[in-house]
């Protein structure tokens, strides 16, 4: 703090200022008495860079306001003269496009359950990483959990699921779901080669009158590899025969067996 | 001179402008707007949501879910918002005219919700991410929401038809069980009446897929 | 300055100035008595109200990097507490800080005693009651969920009763000043009297009482929004420093010419901004161009005012060594230039693709909330205060914790986030990266946020706590004045503070 010459201090120091009392006015005003001038103007000319400054700027409002404003319309919501703006395109190659809608159709619309990662989330949403049942040869049961959905217990790695899964036959497109599952089966250590567009075609077409999700028992019926589920009453690979047996509970399989020999 | 009416003319004169141009002719294009009919099956779009929806509402607002989600999707071709399938075309004016207040957002802390009742209809799905979003998207910043949920004690008849999917770290003590109260369902029912993929004139569904 | 008022000072000021002769002195301190009791009123109202803002600032800001923090209940959920800090720092800190400064510029510059202040007082008794009423009808749920005025419509009804008394009388000051030439400060404030109340009634109007249908009411709130910012804290941020400036420094304003230039491009495309908020919205293209085009033409009266600004200070940085005062101004006045440039930015179609819905616009708000307007309240308060209380500010440590941590705090806070809020919507653009995703990338600059805000808040309360100090020392026994010099350093010229 500057060492400052200090008027006499009065006698009773706990005296409340006042105007016209005993301190000096100009102690109490030092403020203000020590504050410069009111602020007042200059006259600098303004700048020529300005002015041009101006006159750029308005000249790009004007071009802009003219070209970009859908002719001032209430339903002209596109800003560009010639109509719908659509994506610039960047140059990919079809693998690079259909890995992408891939990838963008995973986060769009699987990763609320079964997570980035796809590690799902235990006890309510299985994994895809390192699932069992995408980790199979065949295509033809996934491609029908993505289309009409999955509902009741189903048992994944080992353990037991109860929770459904919403159908996206109406949502995604043919090429949608060919591309997301093979996103799924090519990420986080997944083995299985891409999913072909054909395929999901064609299991579409033939699963057209089926609204309600798949159960898992159903689906254990349906042949891994390969298009359509046997006919009712042709005779399955022993293999199939097999696998549908041992994940099918007691009652059902009796049932199973009852119906074959019916026929 | 005395320049102050000046001044006062010019500074009513200038908001007069803004007031003119973006207020008033805004009404004026926009403010009469009607549902549209369409010509093929008669149906009608946006219609006013119904009663739980429209309550579900209002606890939206109540809340301020819209400083974190907005509800409107950008163009294709502007912004990735249709890539992440947030919607098949972009939001118009006309799928807000029933709407109070408009509640679009400015802010994407969280995805953008006009058609999360298309892409998330489960109710178990948004019961569990409301009453704890860690649940179902792990590393979420959105705050849980259990002071929407009831913990009760399980009755001796078994547990509530309603009661929640949780487990782990997240499920009650044995015993108990978590319902949603009937704001919890409100509030549900409102997300999953968020759908806007439909054809209008000033913004049809793109007809080819990729 | 090394001595108490003297002859010697007296002569050291310019002689051409008929201002310095005592009878206008006499006539500054008749008119600073007249206003002491209303400004200071609006300023320790405003203050507290910062205090509480800036506690729901940081408690907001840590749920957003810790959602389970405090999440139990309905009233302290993210929403409402972001939702009460934004009414509380806008409406409570921000306006009645700014009604302060507004009153005691209007009435020096006119050169007329406050009128009617019992009114006034009422009016800021009102807008404390209104607010309070708002806020807590906020954390209760009752929110109108219009952005920039969520307060519910049975606490709006009062504080539109204290707007308008207070532009009341501000015009009829206005009206009977005794000073002829009407000074670049005046036009600033004489404008966002009149344009506020007009804003403010009309968006209660078509958003709450009677509310417009679909989205005219977004056209209409962020018209109001908008506008809140440029035609009301703006005008009396550049008020502010288009006064205390040259004040401080004792120089006249650069040029008479830019201050016209600025003052009308301003008032002509600044209103016209609104729909900057809303690029890619569900508007007709012709809304969304105008704004941008208007966005874009603000770069005419920015850059008119810094170089106003600029060359008013040429040659005088020296002074923010010792100047409390100048040091807030002048870094209200850079951010001023700086925070409207990233605003003309941001509304490029280009750049909103990016960087729209993310916390870039967060932190532009707060570049020109903060450290445009709010650093330059600081600063006038710091030059009001001592004149009001006629008393000398106690601490310069406190002043200089309160600088530095807001200077600090601020930028740290706003430049980051900015970058963080750009990564986040490159992001946000590439739909082959999970949402979670872009929300872990943000994580890292909401942190930082929330460390600065603390920073921010110590601030703060450093300077409350001298606030309070002067105060009592107002109410206090008399004691020697020394004036508040910053660095303890005995300037060549007088140096008026």
């Amino acid at each position: 703090m500057p060492d400052a010459p200090k008027a006499a201090l009065p006698s009773d120091a706990t005296l409340r200022p006042d105007q016209g009392e005993q301190h000096d006015v100009t102690e109490i005003h030092a403020a203000l008495l020590r504050e410069q001038p009111e602020p007042h103007d200059g006259f600098e000319p303004v700048s020529l860079w300005l002015v041009a400054l101006t006159g750029v700027l308005l000249f790009w409002g004007g071009y802009y306001l003219a070209n970009f404003s859908g002719r001032f319309e209430a339903d002209e919501y596109s800003e560009f003269p010639h109509g719908q703006m659509t994506a610039a395109a960047l140059p990919e190659t079809p693998e690079q496009k259909f890995a992408r809608i891939g990838a963008q159709v995973f986060n769009a619309n699987c990763v609320v359950c079964h997570q980035a990662s796809g590690e799902g989330v235990s006890g309510q949403f299985p994994p895809l990483a390192g699932s069992d049942w995408v980790n199979v040869d065949g295509a033809a049961r996934k491609i029908r959990i993505v289309l009409h959905g999955l509902g009741g217990p189903i048992t994944i790695n080992g353990t037991a699921f109860n929770n459904q899964m919403n159908s996206f036959k109406d949502s995604l497109s043919d090429t949608d779901i060919a591309a997301v599952l093979t996103y799924v089966r090519s990420s986080w250590g997944n083995k299985g080669g891409p999913v072909s567009v054909d395929e999901v075609k064609a299991i579409r077409a033939e699963t057209a009158s089926r609204d309600a999700a798949w159960t898992a028992e159903e689906l254990l019926n349906i042949p891994l590899t390969g298009g359509a589920a046997p006919a009712p009453g042709a005779p399955p690979g022993v293999d199939q025969l097999k696998e549908t047996l041992k994940a099918l509970p007691p009652d059902q399989l009796k049932a199973l067996l009852d119906g074959l020999e019916a026929k | 001179m005395n320049y102050g009416p000046l001044l006062f003319l010019g500074i009513l004169f200038t908001l007069a402008g803004s007031w003119f141009g973006l207020v008033l002719l805004p009404n004026q294009q926009l403010g009469a707007l009607q549902p549209n009919v369409n010509t093929n099956t008669g149906a009608i779009y946006p219609q006013p949501i119904p009663g739980e929806a429209a309550q579900g509402r209002e606890i939206y607002r109540s809340l301020g879910c819209n400083y974190c989600h907005t509800q409107q999707v950008r163009p294709d071709g502007f912004g990735a918002d249709i890539q992440r399938g947030w919607g098949k075309r972009r939001s118009v004016a006309r799928d807000y005219i029933y709407q109070k207040p408009v509640m679009l957002g400015s802010s994407r802390t969280g995805p953008d919700l006009t058609n999360i009742g298309e892409r998330q209809p489960s109710y178990d799905w948004h019961y569990t991410h409301l009453y704890n979003p860690q649940t179902t998207s792990k590393g979420s910043i959105m705050p849980p929401h259990a002071f929407l949920f009831r913990t009760q004690r399980i009755a001796p008849d078994g547990p509530s038809t309603n009661a929640l999917k949780l487990s782990g770290e997240f499920a009650p003590a044995p015993g108990w069980e978590v319902v949603p109260t009937p704001e919890a369902t409100q509030l549900v029912e409102y997300l999953r009446s968020l759908k806007s993929s439909v054809d209008i004139p000033e913004a049809p569904l793109p007809k080819s897929e990729e | 300055m090394s001595q108490p008022a003297t002859p010697g000072v007296l002569a050291a000021l310019s002689p051409r100035d008929a201002d310095t002769s005592s009878s206008r002195r006499a006539e500054l301190a008749e008119i600073d008595a007249s206003t002491s009791g209303t400004v200071l009123l609006f300023f320790l109202a405003g203050m507290v109200w910062l205090l509480i803002g800036t506690a729901f600032a940081l408690l907001a800001s840590y749920k957003l990097h810790a959602p389970d923090f405090l999440s139990g209940q309905a009233w302290l959920t993210f929403g409402r507490i972001r939702t009460a800090h934004l009414n509380a720092v806008i409406f409570g800190f921000s306006a009645e800080v700014a009604v302060g400064v507004l009153l005691w510029l209007m009435c020096r510059l006119c050169r007329v005693p406050l009128m009617a202040q019992s009114v006034i007082n009422a009016a800021a008794v009102f807008w404390n009651v209104g607010l309070t009423v708002g806020i807590v009808g906020i954390l209760k749920g009752d929110t109108t969920g219009v952005e920039y005025l969520e307060m519910p419509k049975y606490a709006t009804p009062i504080l539109f009763v204290a707007f308008a008394l207070i532009a009341v009388w501000t015009i009829v000051i206005f009206r009977f000043r005794r000073e002829q030439h009407l000074y670049v400060s005046q036009w600033y404030l004489l404008a966002a009297v009149l344009w506020f109340p007009w804003l403010y009634s009309t968006a209660q109007l078509l958003l709450v009482l009677e509310p417009a249908r679909g989205t005219v009411q977004a056209a209409v709130n962020w018209w109001f929004g908008h506008n809140v910012l440029g035609l009301w804290f703006t005008p009396i941020g550049l008020a502010a420093i288009y006064y205390f400036l040259p004040k401080v420094i004792g120089r006249p304003i650069h040029s008479y010419y830019l201050s016209v230039l600025g003052f009308w491009t301003l008032a002509l495309f600044y209103n016209w901004n609104g729909f900057h908020h809303l690029v890619g919205g569900p508007f007709p293209a012709w809304m969304i161009t105008i704004s941008i085009v208007a966005s874009v033409m603000m770069i005419i009266p920015v850059v008119s005012t810094a170089i106003n600004h600029h060359f008013t200070m040429v040659g005088h940085f020296g002074k923010l060594k010792y100047s409390p005062t100048l040091r807030f101004i002048v870094f209200g006045a850079v951010s001023y230039t700086v925070s409207s440039l990233q605003g003309v930015l941001s509304s490029v179609r280009w750049f909103s693709e990016v960087a729209h819905f993310t916390h870039h616009t967060v932190a532009h708000a707060h570049w020109g909330m903060y450290a445009f307007f709010t650093m330059t309240m600081f600063g006038s308060m710091y030059y009001i205060l001592p004149r009001i209380t006629q008393r000398e500010w106690p601490s310069e440590r406190l002043i200089s914790i309160h600088f530095w941590c807001t200077a600090v705090g601020i930028i740290l806070y706003v430049a980051p986030l900015s970058w963080g809020g750009w990564l986040q919507g490159k992001a946000m653009l590439d739909a082959t990266v999970p949402f979670i995703d872009v929300v872990k990338i943000t994580l890292p600059w909401l942190k930082l946020r929330t460390l600065m805000g603390l920073l921010l808040a110590v601030g703060h309360v450093a300077f409350f706590a001298n606030l309070v100090w002067i105060l009592a020392r107002r109410f206090g026994p008399y004691r020697q004045p020394e004036p508040m010099i910053l660095a303890g350093v005995t300037p060549a010229a007088p140096v008026g503070k």
